[in-house]
């Protein structure tokens, strides 16, 4: 059987705070991640690899963020998953102007932006400062996901 | 690599092709069709995709309790995350 769902691209923090079980937001991130793949399919930026592994190797250890590897390899198709090359670069630094964001947020933002998908972060800051006016996306905080 | 030559393309959708070309940042006419084509691609998931998801998941619950000894306080993971990406905050 197979069916379509929407594209939903997920900030790395969701996914550490969803690891990091003594973390204020940790069971809603865990609970949040469980029901969206059911209903949606993660297109990521290649750099989430980098973020999610690179602080879990540094918070925990090597051995523990190659684990959580295995885990977005399961969790994210190969061919929903975008490279942060030169081309996604030099076509997502303009957003950083345009949003009033940072380059590895951007990066997010320029992946949600070309498949359509849905930006969930759990960082407010992020979210809330997105210019309404050039987004042609839905963008949400953890908290406020309406689906 | 094939070509393409198309006939009697309205003004409007021109002028909002142009447009598109510029947003996405596509330098060809077929970097923009490959980048529309990305977009109106709804993506399928099979039952062994939800398997394959679900798998994720399992082993994400089990890195939570491998965490839970070892990983406490502060700073929150926002805020480590935001430290990580916004080392130019002025």
């Amino acid at each position: 059987m197979t069916a379509s769902s929407p594209f939903l691209t997920l900030d790395s923090n969701v996914i550490i705070s969803a690891a990091k079980i003594h973390e204020p937001q940790s069971e809603k991130c865990y609970n949040f991640i469980t029901k969206v793949i059911d209903e949606f399919v993660l297109v990521e930026p290649s750099i989430i690899y980098q973020e999610v592994c690179g602080t879990l190797s540094r918070k925990m250890n090597t051995k523990f963020a190659s684990n959580a590897k295995d885990q977005l390899d399961l969790l994210i198709k190969p061919q929903h998953l975008v490279n942060c090359d030169r081309k996604t670069c030099v076509s997502a630094f303009t957003l950083c102007a345009e949003h009033k964001i940072y380059a590895i947020d951007a990066l997010y933002l320029h992946v949600a932006l070309n498949y359509g998908a849905i930006l969930v972060s759990l960082d407010k800051e992020f979210i809330d400062g997105l210019n309404p006016r050039k987004l042609p996306i839905e963008a949400y905080t953890v908290d406020n996901f309406p689906y | 690599m094939a070509t393409i030559l198309i006939k009697n393309i309205p003004e409007d959708v021109l002028k909002e092709l142009k447009r598109l070309k510029v947003e996405y940042g596509c330098k060809t006419w077929a970097e923009l069709l490959e980048q529309l084509t990305i977009k109106r691609e709804a993506p399928v998931v099979t039952e062994e995709d939800r398997r394959r998801m679900k798998k994720g998941l399992e082993g994400l619950r089990r890195l939570r309790l491998e965490a839970a000894g070892e990983w406490k306080g502060p700073p929150s993971v926002v805020e480590e995350i935001r430290r990580t990406r916004r080392h130019d905050r002025e």
